[in-house]
């Protein structure tokens, strides 16, 4: 196809213009839309390139976007356990049973290092060797599958304290007590 | 009025038998415990507290260290007997006013506690004299293992999970009891106050939370209770109360060689009030105990064993009042009893 109007080159630029449901086509060369473009000749009426570029830089920083952005509306979140919701645990600061902790887990992080400046406890475990067990097992399994998780989402940073851990848990059978 | 047995158990802190019991008055370890199978208390109805309460009873009667214990359902007590539990520092004030479903253990010798079904399932407590922590935590580690076959919520991220997330991760509040009388008077308190705040230590009135200061006495507690250890925890506040003690003696030295007879004066005069008086509000009472026990400690009226001044102290607690006189009394009425009450005790520290 040949540019529209110098009828020379081969059309490059192709534009479709809908304007209340008017429809305009345009197929022209390179040199013919930079001058249309120049003289201000009205090829991109209403075309808003300012908002249209934040959604587009939106959509292409989404994996860095605040969480918040990427999840769904806190209160539409209920505990798997005792059906409390976080706007409740908002209102309250109090949780409902012991799940809540895992229901809300993601959205307590930020939370826990506002109060306590970590989110991670440090001290004593329970020592009754079957609840021992049970939960390391338990915790391996939720780990390796985070690890997946975080390595296909290129969360490396968070992959790396996630292996730091598998790897404490697993050590724990030769002889390290698991502490840093 | 029905007494309770629980009232006259003997309390070990009061004896003050520990170092540096006369400024570090007391050590306590507070751990917040929950049931992994129950929802927290607030959303527990009436079967699931039994439910809960028969689990810990059964642990207890199975337990060396804790089948002696008084068990206590907090239904079976009037409303002065429970705050006269607060007031001893046994129970918090919110459990006092607690509904049915709870119950308070007090061990024999009066050194452990623990509240069933307060805001947590367990809050176990245990107080001693003196700046004591590690011997404190010891005692409380133990007891806390006892209850360990009821299968604690605990999340290997969070520690052991507790109603409030103020209290997550160890579930630890350690706090030592401090009387520094010599600082407040040197108008250190808000500087002390900042210096803790800033390295994660809270300083709290006498009863905590939201309670007043009382008599000098302050509480010195962690702040946060995830991430770090309990041993670590411990240390902060173990280390800062040790500094408190010696900034307090400093102090009060500066007090003697700037102030000389006046501050001989001002105590000799706290104990002729308490000596003579005839009506007498809690607060003007607790100024007046301090005083005479910083007069005690700097050799200047009688001595004042650290267990008298704690059984003073508590004796003129507006509910300890009543309990002297032996029946339930109006605010006025108490001042008289409150007065009696001190000339009473002062009798047995004439001076020579």
């Amino acid at each position: 196809m040949m540019c529209e109007r110098c009828q020379e080159r081969e059309a490059e630029v192709h534009i479709k213009q809908i304007i209340n449901g008017e429809v305009k086509e345009y197929h022209l060369c390179r040199e013919c839309a930079e001058t249309m473009g120049l003289e201000g000749i009205d090829l991109f009426p209403h075309f808003n390139f300012d908002l249209s570029w934040e959604n587009l830089l939106g959509s292409l920083f989404e994996p860095f976007a605040a969480k918040e952005l990427r999840r769904p509306v806190r209160t539409e979140i209920k505990c798997q356990g005792c059906g409390l919701d976080y706007s409740t645990f908002q209102k309250t600061g109090k949780f409902g049973c012991p799940k809540c902790y895992e229901s809300f887990r993601d959205y307590i992080k930020p939370l826990l290092r506002k109060i306590h400046g970590a989110d991670r406890h440090r001290g004593s475990k329970p020592e009754l060797s079957y609840i021992e067990k049970d939960a390391t097992g338990d915790e391996l399994e939720k780990l390796k599958k985070e690890l997946k998780e975080a390595v296909e989402k290129e969360e490396y940073e968070r992959a790396a304290k996630i292996r730091d851990r598998i790897r404490e848990l697993t050590s724990k059978g030769d002889g390290s007590d698991g502490k840093a | 009025m029905a007494k309770h047995n629980l009232l006259a158990h003997p309390i070990e802190w009061v004896k003050g038998k520990g170092s540096n019991s006369n400024i570090a008055v007391s050590s306590r370890i507070r751990l917040a415990r929950n049931l992994s199978d129950f929802p927290f208390t607030h959303r527990c109805d009436h079967e699931k507290l039994y439910a809960i309460v028969d689990k810990v009873k059964q642990v207890i009667s199975d337990s060396d260290l804790l089948k002696d214990s008084d068990v206590v359902e907090m239904d079976a007590l009037d409303s002065l007997s429970r705050w006269v539990l607060v007031e001893k520092h046994l129970i918090s004030p919110p459990f006092a006013g607690d509904g049915p479903g709870r119950v308070v253990v007090v061990d024999s010798k009066g050194v452990i506690s623990i509240m069933v079904n307060e805001e947590d399932h367990l809050r176990i407590q245990v107080i001693l004299a003196g700046l004591e922590l590690n011997e404190v935590w010891r005692i409380a580690k133990k007891v806390e293992m006892t209850f360990e076959k009821l299968d604690y919520a605990f999340d290997s991220d969070f520690g052991y999970l507790t109603a409030c997330p103020t209290n997550v991760g160890t579930g630890m509040r350690a706090s030592v009891m401090v009387h520094i009388p010599a600082l407040e008077m040197s108008k250190q308190i808000a500087t002390l106050i900042n210096e803790c705040n800033r390295i994660g230590l809270t300083v709290r009135g006498t009863y905590g939370e939201g309670s007043d200061v009382l008599g000098s006495l302050y509480q010195i507690s962690n702040q946060i209770t995830l991430g770090l250890g309990e041993e670590e925890l411990i240390d902060k506040v173990a280390s800062a109360v040790r500094q408190i003690v010696t900034e307090e003696e400093r102090a009060r030295a500066v007090m003697k060689r700037k102030l000389g007879s006046s501050l001989d004066d001002r105590v000799w005069r706290a104990f002729g009030v308490m000596r003579y008086c005839r009506n007498i509000s809690t607060r003007e009472a607790l100024e007046l105990i301090s005083l005479i026990k910083m007069g005690s400690d700097m050799e200047i009226t009688p001595k004042l064993s650290v267990e008298d001044w704690n059984n003073l102290v508590l004796g003129v607690q507006p509910n300890h009042v009543q309990l002297y006189a032996g029946k339930e009394l109006t605010p006025d009425e108490r001042d008289v009893y409150r007065a009696a009450f001190l000339r009473e005790r002062l009798k047995s520290i004439e001076p020579k």
